[in-house]
C-alpha cells in the first residue's frame, strides 16, 4: 500500500513535473513529453480539457451507434417485469440497453411507469454475447452430461425431432400422449410462445401447467374468487392508505415498480412487510413482522379472529358479496342444496338443484335460496330487489325433502368456530409475532379506506400455502375490499381475446394439458422421495391428523384415477382428478426442469422413463446439459415479439431487432424452428412407406376429427391448409408473422401496428377492453371486481360470490370447510434440522436465468452463498466466506457463508435460480428440498375447484428443514 | 470555481438496492479495457466494509486547516476484489457427471469441480456485505443502501493530490475529469480522494473515474445511473437552475446533504438521509411505537449535525401530507414524471460549445433538456 505526500510535498514535486503527453495512450508505456505546460489550478480555464473530453465522447456515440438503428426488446424469461428497452448498436452488433422510458403519464397526480427495467434486463447485451450461448443445433454423442456433442446441420437436427415424433405417434401401441411439446417459462410472450403451444396442440401432445410446477398458482384466490389473478396494476399503490406484502419484498423481486410502493408512502400509505428476513423491502417499511416461516395461514387465522373479536367486519358487505350467510347443515358440514329441499323432475334439474343454495332470510323468517349461484342461472347477485334481507348468524331446523329434520346454521358461524382456536395470544409460539401486533395489522388492514394484501409467490411453495392466500382473502371479504377499496393482489392479468389465432386450431385441435405440480411429481418419484423424508408425525400435523399411510395411499389412489386422464374421461360432470401422461418423446423449449425440480432423484426418475429429450434454448443451461438434441434458439433482442401479460401495467412491450443484425449462429426463432420440424414431419409423413399411417388418431376430446393428419403438418402449422385458407386464417410461421397476426387478431390491440409501436417507444397501450373484472379507466389505476362491487355481477364461483365455505369431503376431512390455520409438513426437529431452508426469488436472477452472468455474480459473491444468522455462525465456528455443507436426509450440498443481521437464527436464505452445475459436485439446493402433495389442492370435482388452467396446485419448495456445518 | 455546477440528488428512503444503476453504468462505461473492477458507480449496504473495502478508513480529503490529508491506495485484491471470469466455454466440453455416473448421466455425486466455476477465488467484490447489516435479529437490527459515484467536488481530493496537475474540473458545468493525455499513473489520486472514487486503469497506466456521463449529458441524456435509475431516486441539474430538482432539494428545502462533508471536499452528490426503516421489537417481540431503528449516531456521521434538521423536516412533510394531502418537498421526491427529474440545460451546452468554437453536438434525446438556458426547445418536437 502506497501513502500520500503531504500538500507542501507535492508542490515541491510539481516544480519540476510541469509537463505533458501529446501522444496517444497505449498499454502501460510511458509517455514521450513534446512540450511544457503549466497549470495554475485545475480547478479553473483547464487549458487541455479536449483530448479526454474526445475520448469518452467517442466511447458514448460507439455504444449508443446509430439511434435510427435502435431496436426495442423486454425480458421474457418468467420475468413479469415487462419493460420497454431501447437496444443500442453499432454495425449490426449490440451494444448496450437503456431504458426507452417514454409511457405516457396516465394520470398527472400518479408517478408514471418510468423508466421501467432492473439490473438483470440492463445487462441482457453482455450474456447474449457469452461463451455459454447455444451457436449451432448439436446432437450428444456421450452419456448426458458427459459434455461429448457433435454440432449438426438444421436440417439434419430438425428431421431427427420429426422422425422421433413420427415415429412415437404411429407407433400403434403409442400414439399422441407419448408425445411431449411443451414450452417452459423461460419464454412467455405472447408471440414467439404461441409457436412451440401451436405445434404441441397440433399434435395432440402433452404438455403440463407452468405456473402449477413452479409454485405460482394463486390456489387460494381461485378458491376464494374463482380466479387466481386478481389484483391491481402497480399504480394503485401509489393511493393506498395500508399497502400489505405479505410474503412480498418487491424491492426486490418487483424490482420495476418497487417505486409505486415507497412513492405511495410518502403519499401517506403504511407499508407492512410479512417476511421471515429482513430484507430490501422490509428496510423502508413502517412494519416489519417477522414471521416464522411458513406460518403465514396461522397468522392470518388470527387476523381474522381479531376482526371477528373485534367486530371490524363489514356485515353488509358480507350479506351481498360471500357466501357467509348461506346455510349449513350443522351435522353433516354440508352446504344446504335445493337437492336437499326439493326433489328434481329430471336429471338436469337435479343437476342444477345441486348448485342452488340457500340464506335464512330475515323479512320472511324462512329460508329461500340466493341468486346468482352457479345453478340458479342469473348473473345477478343483487338482493334487495329480491326482498332477501340475510341472517349472518344463527340456528334454525329444517325439513329436507326426504322428511328428516336437521339443524342448519350459516357460514359464518362455522366460520367462527373454525377460527376460534387461532386467537392471537394461541397462535404468537408458532407464528412468532406478538398478539399486540397480530391486533395492529388487524386494524391497518379493516379500518382504512383502501387497503391492499399483496401476497408473494413466496406463500404458495409452503405445504398449506393454499390456506394461506385463501386466509387472506377472507380478511378482505371480512372486511369488504374490492374494486377501489383494494384487496387481494396476487397478480393482476389483462384480458387479450383473439390470441388463439396463434396457438389455437379454432376448436380443432384442443391441448391435452396435464397437472404441472403432478406431472413433475410422478415424472421424479415423488412418493419415493416424501416417504424418504417425511414422517407420520409430519403429514399429522399438516393434514388435520392423518397418518402417513393412509395419506400416501389416498394419493396413490388420486394418481392412479389421474392416470392418461381417466377420472375426468370417465366424468360426467367436468374434471375431477388432477391428470397426467408419461410421455416418452420430448420436445421442450425454453424450460430449467432439472434445475427447478425437487428432491434428489428427479432427473434420474425422469430419464427413465423419457426415451428422447429435444430441447432448444439459447445458453448451455442445466437442462441443456443433459439433452439429446439441442437446439439453439434466438435470445430477446434478436427476434419480433410482443408481450403484455401480466397486468402489472397497461402496455404491451415491442420485440424488433436492431437494424443489421449479425446473426449469432444459427440461432433461430421458435416460430420457424417448429415451423422447420414440421415441414420435416410432414416430408416424413409423405413417403409412400408412411403415408398410409400418418392419420394419427385420437381422442375427439384433443382432436375434433379423431385424428391428426401428418401429411399436412407444415400447411396446418402455417396456416395454408385449405381449410385456414378458406378460413383466412393469418399465416403463420416465423416470429414476425406470429407478432402482426397477434397485432391484427387481438381486439385489445387496436388500434396499433409495429410502425406505431417503435416509434412510440417499443411499446402499444392496450385499450379499454382489456379489464377483465373491472373497466379499464383511462386516467385511473386498474383493480379487479369493480364490477361485483357496483353492478352486482356473479363471481365465477359455485355461489357466485367470494367462497369462504368449501364442502368438498375433502376439505371437510381436513377441517377446511371454512378458514382455518394448518401448520406446514416440514420436519419440526430442532435437534436434527435447527433450520427451514428458504429459498426466495431472486435479485439477481429470474430463476436461474442470468445467474450465471459474469456481470451480475461479481456484484454478489461468484458462488453459491447463504445467509445465515450472526449469532448463529458464531455459536457454530462459521465464518464469512468459509464454505458450509448443507445437508439433511435427502441430499447435500455446498455453499459460501454469509453472515448477516437480517436472517433469522432458525433460518438459511438463499436466492434460488442457481444452475446446479454452479455448486460443488454439481449438485444443487433442491437436492434437499423434499416434495409433496396437499389434499386440499388434490382435491378436485367440486364447483369452481375443477382441474384447468385456474385450478391445478403448486409444487412447493420450502419445505426442506436442514442442518449445516463447516465443510 | 466553475462557472456552473451539475449536482445530483439520490433519495435513500426510495433506494431499493437493485443495483441497476450499477450495471448500466458497467455497460456505458466499465466492462472494457481494464476498467473491469472498476465500479464508477456501485450501490453498498451499510452498515457494512463497503466499496473498496473500508473506504471510509482509508484517508484523503482535507483537515480543518484545508490541508489535504494522506491517504492508501487499495489493494486490487483484498479492498476491491479481483473480477473473476467464468469458463462458460468449456460447459459443452466438460463432464459434469463424474466417472461413476451411469448412461443418463446420474450419480450419487456430479464431478467433483463445479462445472461453471470462477477462474480465481472470490473473495471480495463490490456489493460482498449486501444486506447484511449490523444489530440484533429482529429486534434491533437495520441496514440501508448508499448509492456512490463521483461526487464531482468543489475541492476535489483528488486534483489536489495529483503532483502532475492532471486533473480537471470542467469550467461549464463542474465535473471533475482526469486529463488522459497528462496523468501519469502515479495515483496519488487515490489517496487524496476520501471517497475512493477515482481508480487506477492498469491497462493505460492512468487514473479514471466517473464522468457523470458528460458526453451524455451534453447530448441531452441523463448519466446512465440516474436515466435508469428505476428505483426513480435520482435528480440531476445545475445547482444555479432554481427551477432545478437539486436546486430546490439541496438549497430552497435543504433536505438533501452531502456524504461525509467532513472530508472538506464539498461534495456536489447530495443525498436525502434515509428517515424510513420498521420500528423496533422490545425482548417479548413487542413493537416499540416510535423507535428508530437506524441508530442517529450512524446518520450523522454520515451526513453531519445537520441530519437531525432534515430528518425533523421530512418526518414533518410526512406527517403534514397525511394529514392535507399536501407537500411540495414529497411532490418532489415522488416525482410524478420520470422525465422532470432532469434538466440538463442543452441550450447552455451548444453555447458553450459554441463558444469554444467546437461544433455542437445535436442532441438525441428531447425529454431531459429543459434548463435555465433551455426554457424552449425550437430545435425539435418535444413528445407530448
Amino acid at each position: 500500500m502506497t501513502k500520500s505526500m503531504t500538500n507542501e510535498k507535492r508542490r515541491d514535486f510539481l516544480k519540476f513535473s510541469g509537463v505533458t503527453a501529446a501522444m496517444v495512450a497505449s498499454t502501460g508505456s510511458l509517455f514521450a513529453k513534446t512540450g511544457a505546460m503549466k497549470i495554475e489550478n485545475g480547478k479553473e480555464n483547464y487549458p487541455n480539457t479536449t483530448y479526454t473530453e474526445e475520448m469518452y465522447r467517442n466511447e458514448f456515440s460507439f455504444t449508443r451507434g446509430k439511434v435510427e438503428d435502435t431496436g426495442f426488446a423486454y425480458h421474457c424469461v418468467n420475468c413479469q417485469g415487462n419493460c420497454a428497452w431501447e437496444i443500442w448498436s453499432h454495425n449490426g452488433v449490440v451494444t448496450r440497453e437503456n431504458q426507452s422510458a417514454r409511457y405516457p403519464s396516465i394520470n398527472a397526480a400518479i408517478p408514471d411507469f418510468n423508466p421501467r427495467g432492473c439490473n438483470k434486463g440492463v445487462q441482457h447485451s453482455q450474456v447474449m454475447y457469452e461463451k455459454d450461448r447455444i451457436l449451432y443445433p448439436m446432437k450428444r454423442m456421450g452419456k448426458r452430461g458427459e459434455g461429448k456433442w457433435k454440432r449438426v446441420s438444421w436440417d439434419d437436427a430438425a428431421t431427427e425431432v420429426a422422425q422421433k415424433i413420427f415415429d412415437v405417434m404411429t407407433d400403434p401401441k403409442k400414439g399422441p400422449d407419448k408425445l411431449m411439446v411443451h414450452a417452459g417459462t423461460g419464454l412467455l410472450t405472447e408471440g414467439r410462445r404461441g409457436g412451440p403451444l401451436r405445434f404441441s396442440t397440433m399434435l395432440g401432445a402433452n404438455r403440463i401447467y407452468p405456473s402449477s410446477y413452479l409454485g405460482d398458482m394463486f390456489s387460494g384466490a381461485a378458491v376464494a374468487y374463482g380466479e387466481g389473478n386478481v389484483g391491481c396494476t402497480y399504480d394503485f399503490m401509489y393511493n393506498v392508505d395500508t399497502a400489505v406484502f405479505w410474503g412480498g419484498n418487491p424491492s426486490v423481486s418487483r424490482i420495476p415498480d418497487a417505486h409505486y410502493v415507497w412513492e405511495g408512502k410518502y403519499n401517506g400509505a403504511k407499508v407492512i412487510v410479512i417476511t421471515p428476513e429482513y430484507n430490501g423491502s422490509a428496510k423502508s417499511a413502517d412494519l416489519w413482522i417477522p414471521i416464522k416461516a411458513g406460518s403465514d395461514n396461522i397468522l392470518a387465522a388470527s387476523v381474522i379472529h381479531e376482526i371477528l373479536a373485534s367486530k371490524m367486519y363489514k356485515p353488509e358487505f358480507m350479506k351481498i358479496f360471500t357466501d357467509l350467510p348461506f346455510l349449513v347443515i350443522k351435522d353433516s358440514k354440508k352446504l344446504l342444496r335445493r337437492s336437499d329441499m326439493e326433489h328434481a323432475a329430471n336429471e338436469e334439474d337435479h343437476e342444477k338443484f345441486e348448485e342452488q343454495f340457500y340464506t335464512m332470510n330475515k323479512t320472511t323468517g324462512k329460508p329461500v335460496l340466493m341468486p346468482g349461484t352457479e345453478g340458479a342461472g342469473g348473473k345477478s347477485i343483487k338482493l334487495d330487489d329480491k326482498g332477501i334481507d340475510p341472517e349472518l348468524e344463527g340456528e334454525w331446523t329444517v325439513k329436507l325433502a326426504d322428511g328428516k329434520s336437521v339443524v342448519v346454521t350459516t357460514a359464518f358461524e362455522m366460520l367462527k368456530a373454525n377460527i376460534a382456536p387461532f386467537a392471537p395470544e394461541k397462535t404468537q409460539e408458532v407464528t412468532g409475532v406478538h398478539p399486540d401486533t397480530v391486533k395492529q395489522l388487524a386494524k391497518d388492514i379493516a379500518l382504512p379506506k383502501v387497503v391492499t394484501i399483496t401476497t408473494g409467490f413466496s406463500l404458495n411453495k409452503y405445504f398449506n400455502g393454499i390456506m394461506s392466500v385463501w386466509n387472506i382473502s377472507s380478511i378482505c371479504g371480512l372486511t369488504g375490499r374490492l374494486g377501489p377499496y383494494g384487496g387481494l393482489n396476487t397478480e393482476n392479468e389483462f384480458q387479450l381475446s383473439g390470441m388463439g389465432a396463434l396457438s389455437g386450431f379454432g376448436g380443432k385441435y384442443n391441448p391435452r394439458f396435464g397437472s404441472g405440480f403432478v406431472g413433475e411429481f410422478v415424472f421424479g418419484d415423488g412418493l419415493k422421495t416424501f416417504d424418504k423424508y417425511f414422517g407420520d408425525e409430519d403429514v399429522k400435523r399438516a393434514q388435520n391428523g392423518m397418518s402417513k399411510k393412509e395419506y400416501m395411499e389416498i394419493i396413490k389412489e388420486m394418481l392412479a384415477l389421474g392416470k392418461h386422464g381417466k377420472g375426468n374421461d370417465e366424468s360426467k360432470h367436468g374434471n375431477v382428478v388432477k391428470p397426467w401422461w408419461e410421455p416418452e418423446v420430448c420436445l421442450v423449449v425454453a424450460d430449467s426442469k432439472f434445475r427447478r425440480n425437487k428432491g434428489t432423484d428427479y432427473r434420474e426418475a425422469f430419464f427413465k422413463k423419457i426415451s428422447y429429450f429435444a430441447y432448444a434454448d439459447y445458453r448451455m443451461s442445466e437442462t441443456a446439459v443433459y439433452s439429446d438434441l439441442l437446439l439453439p434458439a434466438k435470445s430477446h433482442y434478436e427476434v419480433w415479439d410482443l408481450r403484455t401479460s401480466p397486468g402489472y401495467h397497461r402496455f404491451t412491450n415491442l420485440a424488433q431487432p436492431i437494424a443489421n443484425m449479425k446473426p449469432v449462429g444459427e440461432a433461430m426463432d421458435e416460430w420457424s424452428m417448429m415451423a422447420l420440424i414440421a415441414k420435416k414431419l410432414e416430408e416424413i409423413a409423405n413417403k409412400p412407406e408412411n403415408v398410409s399411417k400418418a392419420k394419427v388418431k385420437d381422442d375427439k376430446k384433443f382432436a375434433k376429427p379423431g385424428f391428426h393428419d401428418l401429411t399436412i403438418a407444415y400447411k396446418e402449422f402455417t396456416n395454408t391448409d385449405e381449410e385456414s385458407e378458406a378460413a383466412m386464417e393469418p399465416y403463420l410461421g416465423t416470429d414476425k408473422m406470429a407478432l402482426q397476426a397477434a397485432l391484427d387478431k387481438c381486439e385489445q390491440y387496436s388500434p396499433w401496428t409495429i410502425e406505431k409501436m417503435y416509434k412510440a417507444g417499443g411499446f402499444l397501450q392496450i385499450n379499454e377492453k382489456a379489464g377483465k373484472m373491472s373497466p379499464l379507466y383511462a386516467d385511473r389505476p386498474y383493480n379487479t371486481f369493480e364490477n361485483m362491487l357496483y353492478k352486482f355481477e356473479r363471481f365465477e364461483t359455485l355461489s357466485g360470490r367470494q367462497t369462504f365455505y368449501v364442502d368438498h369431503d375433502m376439505y371437510i376431512r381436513m377441517g377446511a370447510h371454512t378458514n382455518t390455520g394448518m401448520e406446514g409438513i416440514r420436519p419440526k426437529d430442532p435437534k436434527r434440522y435447527p433450520f427451514t431452508l428458504m429459498t426466495p426469488h431472486a435479485r439477481w436472477s429470474i430463476h436461474s436465468n442470468y445467474k450465471a452472468s459474469r456481470t451480475l455474480q461479481r456484484l454478489q459473491r461468484g458462488v453459491p452463498y447463504m445467509q445465515i444468522n450472526r449469532l448463529v455462525a458464531e455459536k457454530k465456528g462459521i465464518q464469512d466466506g468459509d464454505t458450509i455443507k448443507v445437508f439433511n436426509a435427502l441430499g447435500e450440498f455446498y455453499v459460501m457463508a454469509k453472515v448477516s443481521s437480517s436472517c433469522p437464527p432458525d433460518g438459511l436464505v438463499m436466492e434460488h435460480g442457481w444452475e446446479p452445475y454452479m455448486y460443488k459436485f454439481n449438485r444443487g439446493h433442491n437436492e434437499c428440498v423434499p416434495t409433496s402433495l396437499n389434499l386440499l389442492e388434490m382435491a378436485d370435482g367440486w364447483g369452481h375447484l375443477k382441474f384447468g388452467g385456474l385450478w391445478d396446485g403448486n409444487q412447493y419448495a420450502y419445505d426442506g428443514a436442514v442442518n449445516i456445518e463447516k465443510a | 470555481m466553475s462557472k456552473r455546477q451539475l449536482a445530483m440528488v439520490m433519495d435513500l428512503n426510495k433506494c431499493i438496492g437493485c443495483q441497476t444503476c450499477t450495471v448500466a453504468c458497467k455497460t456505458q462505461w466499465t466492462n472494457r479495457n481494464g476498467r473491469e473492477y472498476m465500479y464508477w458507480n456501485n450501490v453498498e449496504t451499510y452498515p457494512g466494509d463497503g466499496y473498496p473495502k473500508k473506504w471510509m478508513e482509508l484517508g484523503g480529503g482535507f483537515d480543518a486547516a484545508g490541508d489535504l490529508q494522506e491517504g492508501i491506495i487499495p489493494n486490487i485484491e483484498a479492498d476491491y476484489g479481483i473480477p473473476w471470469d467464468y469458463n462458460y466455454d468449456s460447459l459443452a466440453e466438460q463432464n459434469l457427471i463424474g466417472n461413476k455416473a451411469d448412461k443418463d448421466g446420474y450419480g450419487v455425486h456430479g464431478a467433483e469441480k463445479a462445472g461453471l466455476r470462477p477462474n480465481v477465488e472470490p473473495t471480495w467484490g463490490p456489493n460482498w456485505d449486501e444486506d447484511e447489516g449490523k444489530g440484533n435479529f429482529p429486534s434491533d437490527n437495520y441496514f440501508f443502501y448508499l448509492p456512490r459515484i463521483c461526487n464531482h467536488c468543489t475541492n476535489p481530493g483528488c486534483l489536489s493530490a495529483c503532483p502532475r496537475d492532471a486533473i480537471f474540473k470542467r469550467e461549464e458545468d463542474g465535473v471533475v475529469l482526469v486529463d488522459l493525455d497528462r496523468c501519469q499513473g502515479y495515483r496519488y489520486c487515490i489517496a487524496g480522494c476520501p471517497y475512493k472514487k477515482i481508480y487506477f486503469n492498469p491497462k493505460i497506466s492512468k487514473s479514471e473515474k466517473c464522468i457523470l456521463c458528460f458526453p451524455r449529458i451534453e447530448q441531452g441524456l441523463p448519466p446512465a445511473c440516474a436515466q435508469q435509475c428505476v428505483g426513480r431516486i435520482r435528480f440531476v441539474g445545475f445547482l444555479d437552475d432554481e427551477e432545478s430538482q437539486v436546486y430546490k432539494l439541496v438549497k430552497k428545502y435543504k433536505v438533501a446533504l452531502p456524504l461525509r462533508s467532513d472530508y472538506g471536499t464539498q461534495p456536489n452528490i447530495y443525498y436525502i438521509p434515509p428517515t424510513e426503516a420498521p420500528a423496533k421489537f422490545d425482548a417479548e417481540g413487542r413493537i416499540i411505537e416510535g423507535s428508530q431503528r437506524i441508530p442517529m449516531e450512524e446518520l450523522e456521521t454520515l451526513f453531519g449535525q445537520e441530519v437531525h434538521e432534515v430528518v425533523k423536516t421530512l418526518k414533518g412533510e410526512m406527517e403534514k401530507r397525511k394529514k392535507t394531502g399536501e407537500s411540495e418537498i414529497l411532490d418532489l421526491l415522488i416525482s410524478y414524471k420520470h422525465s422532470e427529474m432532469f434538466r440538463l440545460d442543452n441550450n447552455y451546452y451548444q453555447e458553450v460549445a459554441k463558444a469554444k468554437g467546437a461544433h455542437p453536438l445535436a442532441p438525441i434525446d428531447d425529454r431531459y433538456v429543459k434548463g435555465k438556458n433551455t426554457t424552449e426547445i425550437t430545435h425539435f418536437k418535444a413528445h407530448a
